[in-house]
This record gives C-alpha cells, structure tokens and sequence, in this order.
C-alpha cells in the first residue's frame, strides 16, 4: 500500500498461505487503503493482512479500517506484518487491528493467526 | 427459506455490494445454498446481461486488457462485473490469485464488481461457484459480466458454453501457425485479438491468425473479428468493444443467443450430476478401498465396485 516497493515479503507470505489451502487475493503494491478495502468487500474476505514496511503505518492502517467501516464491513479482521514498533502496534491494535506481527515471524505462526482471525469471523 | 437467505436477498434487492459479495460465498460453499438462492431469485438469473469470456495463455495480458475494457463499458454507462480465475493448487487447494492487482483503479468504481475465483480442481470449465456467481450477477443487475479464464487448448470449449461472447487473446511470437495448427486453434472463439501489438513480428503473427479465422471458420454464420490491441496503452480497445457489441447483436437477431443459453443449461445440468456423483462415489470409495487389498486387475475390482456402488445408488 502507498508508495511502498516492496513486494518479496509479501509474495512470500502469499505463498506459504497459498500452501495451508487458503485463497490468496493479491491485490498488488501501491495500492490505497480504499482500493484494499473495496477488494476485501467484493471479495467477501475472512481476512485483510497488510505487509508494510514504509512506516507509514500509522496513517495507512486507520484508514483500511476506517475505509472497511464505511463500506459497512468492519467484521473482517485486519492483521498487520512489518517494521512496526511496540508503542504502534498497541495503538494499531486498540484500533481494533485484530494482530500485528514483527519481522521474523515464523511463517507457521502466521498461518495459525490468519487462521485464528478467519475462523473467529465466522463464528459471529 | 432460512433467515440468513432472506435476510441476504431484502439487502441484495436494495443493491447491497456487502449481500452480494456473500451470497456468491455462500454458493461457492455449497450446493444446497444454491439450490435454495435459484429458487429465490427465479426469473431475474436470466436478466438481459452481456456475458463475456475472455481466455489465452498466462501472459498474454488478459487482466490489463480486460481492466481497459471494463472502463469502456464504463464510459457508456453499463455496470460491469468481472469474474477472475486463476489456477488453485491440486495439492493444497489453495491459490494466489493476482488478477485483481492488475484492475485495482477500477474496484473503486461502485458499478464494478470484481471477484476472484480459484479453479477449485476443476480441469477445464467452470467451477459451480464461478457458473453461479454468473447467475448471481446478473440477478443483481450487471449490464456486463466479464469472465476471465487461463486456457491453454480445449478447456475453453467449456467455457463458451456458459458465455454469450467468446474472447480469445494471444500475442505477438506465441508459436508460429504450424503450432496454432497443431495445438487445437480454439474453435470456440467469437473475437480474436492479438494483445501485445506493439512488439516486434506482430504483423506477421495478425496476419497469420486472421488466415487461421478465416479458414476454420469459414463455414459459420459469424465470422470472427481479429483485432489488434496493446492492453497497457488501451490501443485497439474501442475496436474490441465494437466487435463484442456486434456479436451481441447477432446473437439476438441470429436467434442463436436463446440456443446458447439453453446449450448452456443442458451443460450445468449434466455438470451437477457429474460433481454430486463424483462426491458419493469418493465417500463410498474411501470406505471401500480400506477392505480392498492391491490385486492384479484393477478392470474386475472396478466393475464389481461400480457394481455395488449403483446398487446403493437406487436405495
């Protein structure tokens, strides 16, 4: 999302989910946080999990979630993977980013989340 | 009709993107959803719609021309749907699918609906989620459902039947005309294009594929149009839209609109069963195959298996 070019990690990322049986809607780089929550919306997404690594963070996330509400789908749980520091990642989560993970993460750790986050959507 | 359904359909009807989107989940996820969702919606699956399949190569540039196109149509008012498909892992069943990064500008745009859709195992063809999420569309009132598949031979045959309007895409050096001799040229296609105009040997690789049109379609009441287009710069895309809509028009006056449909019906029909007898007969299998030791003729044991198997069947 924005003006970050990285896009290795996500790939990835995209991959090892891909392996665990997941859809994996790829959605590109430099995309804005409505065009990802527009995508989340049409594709009816158990999950949005968002790779940054701008820091730019703490402007772009509030605005998926705030772009999520607005299209009447703040039910899909937003998980959130980068460079982000400790005091940030309180905040993103009190913002209702259901978690955020560091670098290094291990890839199975991440399933597991995105597990967590999709099937605590459809039990409500 | 259970709540969640009717409760779905009140915010489908008001035109809810949200409703939308689930109940093609819903339906992907299930046939009995489905079964019930026909039920409901009746008449308005068959609402006027322009369907549109889009095939070629992995490569070819079928997204970018695609994203082109949908602002066309755009431009003329028309709402547009698209549905994506990209290959799913046998394995894993799972999928990275990436044609939607390259229409992102256009998802902004309420009037475009885009989704995407694993093949699901499915070989060639459409998978049921992606047949019905034709229907669902056109329940909801797109003008225009674009659907856009990787072909690479015949699996688009099937395709076509689920489609008004066959689109196949190739480019510039995708193997000289012995191999489109060869490989199964698509005999399926209503419109040709030739993506990726702007490289070196296109107008040989245009020439050679308006020869194999006009050849192998030389007995059809429609010909088939050949147009050259450069998909990242729009090129050629107005070309494109004239010739859809021309197809279009044909069919309605030709009379052959209403025999695809009801081609495409028998289809699905057949489809249905196939997909629910394949679903018993690997329940009943998995049962079966536990008791049954290796043996020297796989012929004898499947006969005497199928035998069994139809037995149940009638119960």
């Amino acid at each position: 999302m924005g003006l970050d070019g990285h896009d290795r990690g996500v790939k990835v990322i995209a991959r090892a989910l891909s392996d665990a049986g997941m859809e994996v809607i790829y959605t590109g780089l430099r995309q804005t946080p409505e065009q990802v929550a527009y995508a989340a919306l049409q594709e009816d997404a158990d999950v949005v999990a968002i790779s940054i690594l701008s820091g730019a963070h703490m402007t772009l996330v509030p605005d998926v979630l705030e772009h999520l509400k607005k299209l009447g789908a703040s039910d899909i749980p937003v998980v959130v993977g980068g460079i982000i520091p400790d005091d940030d990642a309180k905040e993103l989560k009190r913002l209702g980013v259901f978690e955020v993970m560091g670098p290094g993460t291990p890839l199975k750790q991440l399933v597991s989340v995105i597990e967590a986050a999709a099937s605590a959507r459809w039990k409500s | 009709m259970s709540d969640e359904l009717s409760t779905l359909l009140e915010r489908f009807k008001t035109r809810d993107t949200r409703a939308l989107a689930r109940i093609i989940t819903l339906a992907e996820r299930s046939a009995d959803f489905s079964e019930r969702l026909l039920d409901a919606l009746g008449e308005q699956t068959h609402r006027r719609a322009h369907v549109i399949g889009v095939t070629g190569a992995p490569g070819v540039g079928k997204s970018t021309l695609i994203d082109k196109l949908v602002l066309k149509f755009r431009e003329k008012g028309k709402s547009v749907g698209v549905i994506a498909i990209d290959p799913s892992s046998v394995f894993s069943g799972g999928a990275v699918l990436g044609d939607r990064s390259r229409m992102n500008r256009l998802s902004v745009d309420p009037q475009v609906f885009i989704r995407s859709f694993g093949t699901a195992g499915e070989l060639g063809g459409l998978s049921r989620g992606a047949r019905d999420a034709i229907k669902i569309l056109r329940a909801f009132g797109k003008d225009v459902i674009i659907v856009e598949t990787t072909g690479t031979g015949q699996n688009e045959v099937d395709v076509a039947l689920y489609v008004h309007t066959s689109v196949v895409v190739t480019m510039p050096g995708l193997g000289d005309d012995l191999q489109l001799m060869e490989a199964g040229f698509p005999e399926i296609g209503d419109v040709f294009v030739l993506n990726k105009s702007d490289l070196a040997g296109s107008d040989a690789s245009y020439a050679e594929l308006k020869n194999m049109v006009q050849l192998r379609y030389a007995e059809r009441a429609w010909k088939p149009r050949v147009i050259k287009t450069v998909g990242v710069s729009a090129q050629g895309v107005d070309e494109l839209l004239r010739a859809l809509e021309e197809h279009y028009d044909h069919l309605v006056s030709s009379g052959e609109l209403s025999l695809r449909e009801n081609a495409g019906f028998r289809k699905e029909v057949e489809e249905i069963i196939k997909e629910r007898l394949e679903h018993e007969l690997k329940r009943y299998l998995e049962n079966r195959f536990s008791e049954q030791s290796v043996n020297h003729n796989p012929y004898k044991v499947a006969k005497s298996l199928l035998g069994e198997f139809t037995k149940l069947l009638k119960v």
